[in-house]
């Protein structure tokens, strides 16, 4: 699959054993205003620009065009106006030895240097791991432990995500076009404002996405801290582990700064 | 007189094997047999706090959720088929025992309104212990093990 340098989706093509099964293309783009409602007890609208992308996948039997099926939508938050104020308290830093390790896509494993910022001053630098699938709802039940002290278990949102969309998280993962709303039914969350390392200190988690090497996947992570050499810190949940990463690797179709949990017990839900 | 003896029965030892071979293939378990045999559990790098199974009957693709006191269980239609099918063709429920796809009717929710998918599973490995398929939506590998 191939996107342009801004993260928008161009084309691609679906192969199996060498063969080409299926050609993936954009069918259309659009801008929208997209309104998210925010924080009842701030009560205040945030206003996000958003481009829909709409997809469709050509299927090719024996070599011969047999089918075009429509494949939903995948969002990218252009801008945004309007905005909700802080995250609440945040900041501070760890001091740590420094060593890192480098991979084939320019990411490291971040072990921790003086000066680095973190969104508060202390939580796990671990989580269990997870298979791709579940990095949403694995994400979830981390933001929920750290930033809330919760005990929300990933089983919930998948559960929820099951009763409103109809789909297991396990089988298909979340699609780009329902993330938001799902994310906005379990937190609190502020406008994007395009700087991470100011909303980290304002308290927020970011939950965002980046590249991986599965053709039609985004990489769902959460952005925990930022770097002086301008590298951000975040929780992999397929690793399990803090890495870090340039900014520019991150927030291919979406970004969301959460400061709040609605629901910290999972048995109240 | 010995040594035609000998090739005799190293002759029929040989035949009979091959038929032996045959007659093993012929009573083969079909894919569907494969599937609808176990319970399938599928398997998470670490503890999720759930369990997840699987299990196929003749016309369904039974998914069940079990968590503390939450449960859930669903029914999806599904069929096999040795090609990427395109349509989600209601006449081959429970009439195909062998194929390398298994096409699933799925039924999403969009603002509380149900809208039928096709979703494409290709089988990636299936014995009497282990099953591995890729979902083909967005590539993603689900491993489960057979819990009987």
């Amino acid at each position: 699959m191939t996107r342009a340098i801004n993260g928008i989706f161009v084309n691609g093509w679906r192969f199996n054993n060498g063969k080409e099964s299926g050609k993936i293309s954009a069918l259309s783009q659009q801008q929208t205003p997209f309104i998210l409602k925010n924080a009842p007890v701030e009560n205040c609208d945030i206003i996000y620009i958003v481009l829909t992308t709409y997809h469709y996948t050509d299927w090719y039997v024996n070599g011969s065009k047999a089918y075009t099926s429509y494949n939903g939508t995948t969002s990218q938050i252009l801008g945004s106006y309007s905005s909700c104020s802080g995250c609440g308290k945040g900041g501070g830093g760890y001091e740590y030895s420094y060593t890192t390790s480098y991979s084939s896509n320019n990411l490291y494993t971040f072990t921790g240097v003086a000066g680095d910022k973190f969104f508060k001053t202390s939580f796990s630098q671990t989580m269990e791991t997870q298979i791709a699938n579940m990095c949403v709802p694995s994400i979830m039940e981390y933001i929920n432990h750290e930033l809330c002290g919760g005990n929300m278990n990933q089983g919930s949102y998948t559960l929820d995500y099951l009763q409103t969309y109809g789909l297991w998280i396990m089988n298909e993962g979340v699609d780009f076009d329902k993330i938001i709303p799902f994310v906005e039914n379990h937190f609190y969350t502020s406008i994007f404002t395009a700087n991470y390392k100011t909303q980290i200190d304002q308290g927020c988690i970011i939950m965002t996405d980046m590249a991986t090497d599965i053709t039609g996947t985004t990489h769902n992570v959460a952005v925990v801290g930022y770097t002086d050499n301008n590298q951000l810190i975040y929780m992999d949940p397929e690793r399990g582990y803090l890495m870090k990463a340039p900014v520019s690797h991150f927030g291919l179709n979406y970004t969301i700064p959460i400061r709040a949990c609605k629901t910290t017990n999972y048995l109240s839900k | 007189m010995k040594t035609k003896y000998i090739n005799s029965t190293v002759k029929c030892a040989i035949i009979c094997s091959i038929l032996s071979m045959s007659s093993v293939n012929l009573i083969a378990q079909t894919t569907a047999q494969f599937l609808e045999a176990h319970i399938w559990e599928q398997q998470f790098p670490s503890p999720v706090g759930f369990s997840f199974t699987v299990n196929f009957n003749n016309t369904s693709w039974v998914n069940k959720f079990d968590m503390d006191d939450k449960k859930e269980v669903t029914n999806e239609k599904y069929f096999l088929s040795d090609t990427i099918e395109t349509i989600f063709d209601y006449d081959k429920i429970g009439k195909i025992d062998n194929g390398r796809y298994v096409i699933v009717e799925q039924i999403w929710k969009t603002d509380g309104k149900p809208y039928i998918h096709l979703g494409v599973f290709e089988i990636i490995t299936l014995d009497s212990a282990n099953l591995v398929l890729k979902n083909l939506r967005n590539n993603s590998i689900l491993t489960y093990k057979a819990l009987k």
